[in-house]
């Protein structure tokens, strides 16, 4: 082997973290998707290079208690047909192609964390947590501030810990084509019918998910908790306020190729209007689910 | 083409045998393309090969100042970078027009973002990369030119020595000041779309013992690449040869030249095989993309629903070098008043010069962009009428010997009237309801579109291509055919052509031409190169009828010479013998004769007399310019199509699901129908996907989107399935009664698409793409053209402008057809 | 666009990035289609694909977007369907690569392509390769699949010439065949 920098395939979790560790500055390869194109358009540079897919226990998922945990190299495929997490399953569903499912990671959304990724709107809609993993052991960092401050150089993303579900939860979508596309806006919606709140987030339209708090707290005082129904006009007006919400976001995107930045304002309240329609039906049945 | 490593396809071999025309044979080359052995041009390796890189200007107009290329030639591994100073021969190529540098020169003008300034040769590819990098160019930034408006204005400084204007055209067909009662006035705005084959351009260039270069490679035109580059290179033609390497798709990109010259020239630097090739992002900036449009259009009718006139202004962006701009505005003007029986027409194009992305070919050649308008046009004018627009479509539909806005009779057939008649009274799919899944709504499962919003849309699109060259361009096809024996001593029929194979099926085609007129089944077609004349572009719907008409002649001639043979063997009377297609027939490999007594194998003709060896040369009826009025006989044929879309449009979110397309088309004669659906479902899928997605957009002259990730094209999910309804009118004047296919339909889809939202949604939409944001938010109003109910042309008739920025117009006055009866007489126009 | 949005660099091709430091490479066993290669001396951030292509000359796996929007160069990696330009060489080290030629003996490829090329999914052919591997990998895992689903587990296949229409065709001829119909 010659050059710089080279290739590291660790098995395990503390070998990994041992190689991180000599070698700071180090790029994380999971499933690959974003980084690959990038490094061959020289949009990035080739660095040193750890291997996270032979490490078995990042592939792992489970549920213990009140937490689903989600291993870093679970795939968009691993995690589609999950029954116990729904809304992360609707997620891994709309993420691109067959392709970009089978090879796209959890720890690699985060990785990149594109404001577009539709993962890590979900994420910030469920409040997960990141376990990260460095030489003095491991922590978990909410997801709002593992956005703001990352992790150490020498540590690396491990899991994603979500609340075990307490009500509906669901992610919409609205690519550029039919499928395979990535998200002009969506919206993930989570309902915690224990604690009486909902999250919600809208991804796509800032350099981050954005958190409609104004419109959250709308739904959880107008809802019905008793059956986990909104009345009437309050789906539409959880709409208002999430497209609200956008137009205000600091780092609001600005026109592109998919759309201006009106559209995705729009097209944020409609998917929230539909999203709170579906996931707060409550006993009413599907007729409630009509806006 | 069936070669070692293809797969076995039970049955493919014997159906290919025996298949003569008229039938869907399958693919010759399927067998090896199922299995990934059939070799692309980017799959060609030969040992000791370079690999090459061009290095691309990043402004969109800049003067170089210097380029430093010390650094790259002494890098490891770099054997040679060439440069415009490298550059023998000519030091500018173009398809029509000599205007594109090779390589932008020091001391000269880079004229849009991705110009080649220089070229790199070494030992892979990531150090030709890497090599690019280490050779300095100092650019003075220019002001870029962008707006396409503004480089039609006379006293806009010109950004080339050749001008801004490319060409200007004007069509004045009976009285243009005509006006009716009732007029419908809009602008209309069309998004640049590319032709994004999937195979990006590649070449591998081997320098040759005698000085000269052979390149094989994918184009659409062996002949014009050889051309173009032998001018530059310095060479004589002969010295450059041009094999034909598997290409990926073409659809018009492939008209120009792009990598060729560049290949060659390091290839003859070196002394070693180059090999070029682009991936997506260069291939999207490197090739001709298609123009994007701005048109004004106003029809007038008669209240009972009679067009009485057309007028329209096109305004194309050809961007910064000519490519086939000036025979694209040619198209678009003359098709700007669509299939319709227009006594009083009046167009005026213009298609410029600027400092965007150079446009030229796209399958239907400036008809798509002017088939938007027309066909809006006539939705708004039914609607200003309270009529159905199939009913005015049918009311006005051109036919076999009406005038087109040319002055030229319709030549038959042209079944439009048919062709709309059948997508209309085709039955409609079903309506979407509570139980359609979300997959099936618009926005599929992500966007859970709620089914009391979805609105339902059906629009038609209808329109008229030209088929093959125009303007009295001299355009021929060649063929050879020899008759000979293969090592077993059976007879077998080579047929060779330059005829660019790109994916339609010519290679099917030819062999069922072959076959059909030499009665022989085993038939074997040589590759294409330029060791055989000229087959002409693969592209204006011509090669089936060309260089299908080109086989056919050398086939009726080879069969013609065996039988000659026979005869003359035979020692029958002068007058027999003079033709002996009275007398003798080749069928089943055997020369018979009942009423002679004859039958003679043909393999003993052809051991007894050597091989036939025949070259024939087709042409199509000639052509002629048009005059200053945009008058004459300046297209060979047309065909018509018509389809009806049905959309279902989210109210909410704006997206739009195509549920279904209906195309009837005006196909002739087919000869393989299994490729004539594959022709139209492709040209339609082309045709959705500038209705709705497909926009390479440019910003000062910068291309935002020069990848996969954000150039969408369709997926299966998004075309939905196409109902064909052939409407076989024979063409008596070409080859077997043939029609091209693959261009009508692309124009069509798209304005039947549109139509079918402005249905379902009540919108205008003057812009396409449309995208979801018109469907939604308030319209936008720089789509304008001219504000509506504004005439940008002073009434009246007008001068011919007939500007032409390169001094190369045939339009004279004068010249050509005069000015019909009704219609003033032109200045300049002799009586 | 948001700068962190690696799929939108404008004018990549234009990146002069790479500089003159020497670049990093590696050497590492594959395993394509059943056999072992050794390739020697890759630069560490080639691609699957670009090994398979430029290093091994395995050109059965098609290049046209290098971004996994395309699915041109789909290869089957330990059995799952990927787009090799996604995966970086240098991990494929210890996987089973299987590409359209690697699936020859199987019964199923065999009919794919077979129908491929008798309905008509075959034009210029660039896509197939790696639509037949789409497409194999589909029906094994979902022979029935309805029209709808069949049409979103191709969405990662771009096909520019045919607009689908054969191509699903030749899926439901697979099918029919399989079902005995």
């Amino acid at each position: 082997m010659t050059g710089v920098a080279t290739m590291r395939r660790p098995r395990s979790l503390s070998e990994a973290i041992d190689t991180l560790a000599a070698s700071p500055g180090a790029d994380l390869l999971a499933g690959g998707t974003d980084l690959v194109p990038a490094l061959r358009t020289g949009a990035r540079p080739v660095r040193e290079m750890i291997s996270l897919r032979r490490i078995v226990e990042l592939r792992a998922r489970g549920a213990a208690g009140d937490w689903l945990t989600i291993g870093a190299c679970a795939t968009y495929a691993d995690l589609a047909g999950w029954s116990l997490a729904p809304g992360l399953a609707a997620t891994a569903r709309s993420v691109g192609s067959p392709q970009i499912r089978n090879t796209g990671t959890v720890g690699g959304a985060l990785g990149t964390a594109s404001p577009r990724g539709d993962l890590l709107t979900f994420l910030v809609a469920a409040d997960a947590g990141v376990v990260v993993t460095g030489p003095v052991g491991q922590r978990q960092l909410g997801i709002g501030r593992f956005l703001a401050d990352r992790h150490g150089p020498d540590e690396l993303v491990t899991a994603v810990k979500l609340a075990r579900p307490c009500g509906p939860q669901t992610y919409l979508k609205i690519g550029a084509r039919q499928t395979a596309s990535i998200p002009v806006a969506s919206c993930a919606l989570v309902v915690d019918r224990v604690r009486r709140l909902v999250r919600c987030a809208i991804g796509g339209v800032a350099s981050r998910p954005v958190r409609a708090l104004a419109a959250e707290d709308h739904v959880a005082e107008t809802a019905d908790w008793s059956t986990g129904a909104l009345p009437p006009d309050a789906a539409h007006r959880f709409g208002e306020l999430v497209a609200e919400a956008v137009t205000t976001a600091p780092d609001v995107a600005g026109d592109d190729v998919y759309a201006p930045a009106a559209y995705r304002s729009h097209a944020a309240g409609v998917l929230a209007r539909r999203a709170a329609a579906r996931c707060l039906a409550g006993a009413r049945g599907a007729d409630a689910r009509r806006p | 083409m069936t070669g070692p490593g293809a797969w076995p396809v039970p049955g493919a071999d014997r159906a290919l045998e025996r298949a003569r025309i008229g039938r869907s044979a399958p693919r010759p080359d399927g067998p090896a393309k199922v299995a990934g052995t059939f070799p692309y041009a980017n799959d060609l390796r030969v040992p000791g090969m370079l690999h090459a890189r061009t290095l691309r200007s990043p402004h969109p107009h800049a003067r170089v100042r210097r380029i430093d290329a010390t650094a790259a030639r002494a890098m490891p591994g770099v054997a040679a970078v060439v440069t415009a100073a490298d550059v023998p021969g000519v030091p500018t190529y173009g398809l029509i027009h000599p205007d594109q540098p090779v390589f932008a020169p020091v001391g000269g003008v880079a004229r849009y973002v991705g110009e080649p300034v220089a070229a790199v040769a070494a030992v892979d590819g990531r150090t030709a990369r890497r090599a690019l990098a280490a050779i300095e160019v100092e650019y003075e930034p220019l002001e870029p030119l962008t707006d396409p408006r503004r480089a039609a204005d006379p006293r806009t400084p010109p950004i080339h020595p050749n001008g801004n204007i490319y060409r200007e055209l004007t069509l004045r067909h009976g009285d243009p000041g005509a006006r009716g009662p009732v007029e419908v006035v809009d602008s209309y705005l069309v998004g640049q779309q590319d032709q994004a084959f999937l195979a990006c351009e590649a070449a591998l260039a081997l320098p040759a013992a005698d000085g000269g270069v052979d390149l094989m490679l994918a184009t659409q035109w062996l002949h014009s690449d050889r051309d173009q580059m032998a001018a530059c290179l310095g060479l004589p033609e002969e010295k450059v040869r041009l094999t034909l390497a598997g290409v990926g798709g073409a659809f018009g990109g492939r008209e120009d030249v792009t990598l060729q010259i560049h290949g060659a020239l390091l290839a003859l630097a070196t002394g070693s095989p180059v090999r070029i090739a682009y991936d997506r992002e260069e291939s999207f900036l490197a090739h001709p993309h298609r123009h994007p449009a701005r048109m004004w259009f106003r029809h007038s009718a008669t209240r009972d629903g009679d067009l009485i006139a057309v007028a329209a202004r096109i305004v194309m962006d050809g961007g910064a070098y000519a490519s086939s701009s000036p025979a694209v505005i040619a198209n678009a003007v003359t098709h700007a008043a669509g299939p319709y029986r227009v006594p009083n027409v009046r167009v005026d194009g213009v298609v410029v010069r600027t400092n965007n992305p150079p446009c030229g070919a796209m399958r239907g050649f400036g008809v798509p962009q002017v088939t938007i308008g027309h066909e809006a046009q006539m939705d708004r004018l039914a609607t200003a009428l309270g009529m159905d627009p199939v009913a005015l479509r049918l009311r006005n539909a051109i036919g076999p010997g009406d005038l087109l806005p040319t002055g030229q009779a319709v030549p038959p057939p042209l079944p439009v009237r048919e062709v709309i008649e059948a997508v209309a009274a085709a039955p409609a799919p079903p309506p979407a309801t509570a139980a359609t899944p979300a997959r099936d709504r618009p926005g599929g499962r992500g966007a859970q579109a709620d089914p009391a919003r979805i609105r339902r849309g059906t629009g038609y699109g209808v329109g008229v291509k030209n088929l093959m060259f125009s303007e009295g361009f001299d355009d021929s096809a060649t063929a050879r055919v020899v008759l000979e024996l293969d090592r077993d001593g059976q007879p077998r029929a080579v047929v060779h052509t330059a005829c660019a194979e790109v994916g339609q099926g010519f290679v099917t085609i030819a062999g069922q031409i072959a076959r059909t007129e030499l009665g022989l089944d085993a038939v074997v077609l040589a590759p294409a190169d330029t060791a055989v004349a000229s087959a002409g572009s693969t592209s204006a719907s011509r090669q089936t009828w060309m260089s299908g008409g080109a086989v056919r002649k050398a086939s009726v001639a080879a069969v013609d010479e065996v039988l000659r043979r026979v005869a003359a063997s035979l020692r029958l009377p002068p007058a027999a013998a003079a033709t002996p297609r009275r007398l003798l027939t080749l069928a089943d490999g055997a020369v018979t004769g009942p009423e002679a007594g004859v039958s003679v194998g043909l393999a003993d003709v052809l051991a007894a007399g050597g091989p036939v060896d025949v070259t024939e040369t087709f042409r199509h009826r000639p052509t002629h310019p048009m005059d200053a009025f945009g008058q004459g006989d300046c297209h060979v044929a047309y065909a018509c199509a018509a389809h009806r879309a049905v959309v279902d449009v989210d109210l909410d979110t704006g997206l739009v699901r195509v549920v279904e397309l209906t195309l009837a088309q005006d196909v002739g004669t087919m000869l393989n129908p299994l490729s004539v659906l594959g022709q139209v479902e492709g040209g339609t899928a082309q045709g959705l996907g500038l209705a709705l997605m497909e926009e390479l957009v440019v910003t000062d002259g910068m291309v935002i989107n020069t990848t996969f990730h954000d150039y969408l094209l369709p997926t299966a999910a998004d075309v939905p399935p196409l109902r064909l309804i052939p409407i076989e009118q024979p063409a008596p004047e070409a080859p077997y009664g043939v029609k091209g296919i693959g261009e009508a339909p692309t124009g069509t889809a798209t304005p039947a698409i549109v139509a079918a939202i402005r249905d379902a949604v009540g919108r205008d939409l003057r812009r396409v793409p449309v995208r979801p944001a018109d469907l939604v938010l308030p319209p936008d109003p720089t789509v304008y053209l001219a504000p509506p109910d504004e005439d940008p042309e002073p009434q009246g008739p007008a001068e011919p402008a007939a500007r032409d920025g390169m001094g190369l117009s045939d339009a004279t006055p004068g010249a050509g057809t005069p000015p019909g009866p009704d219609q003033p007489p032109a200045p300049g126009a002799s009586p | 666009m948001p700068a962190t949005d690696t799929g939108s660099t404008p004018g990549a091709a234009l990146e002069l990035a790479p500089g003159l430091a020497p670049e990093p490479t590696v050497s590492y066993q594959l395993r394509v289609d059943g056999a072992r290669h050794q390739v020697h001396g890759a630069w560490l951030g080639a691609s699957l694909l670009s090994v398979l292509r430029d290093t091994l000359d395995l050109t059965t796996v098609k290049d046209a977007c290098e971004q996994g929007r395309c699915g041109s160069c789909s290869v089957l990696l330990d059995g799952r369907l990927v787009a090799s330009c996604t995966v970086l060489a240098a991990d494929a080290e210890d996987a089973e690569v299987t590409s359209v030629a690697g699936l020859r003996p199987s019964g199923p490829a065999r009919a794919v392509a077979a129908a491929f090329v008798r309905e008509g999914a075959v034009q210029c052919g660039y896509c197939t390769p790696g639509m037949v591997v789409a497409v194999t990998d589909l029906l094994a895992r979902r022979p029935d699949a309805d029209d709808g689903e069949v049409r979103e587990a191709l969405s990662g296949n771009i096909c520019r010439c045919t607009g689908y229409g054969r191509i699903l065709a030749a899926v439901r001829a697979v099918q029919d065949e399989r079902a005995g119909r």
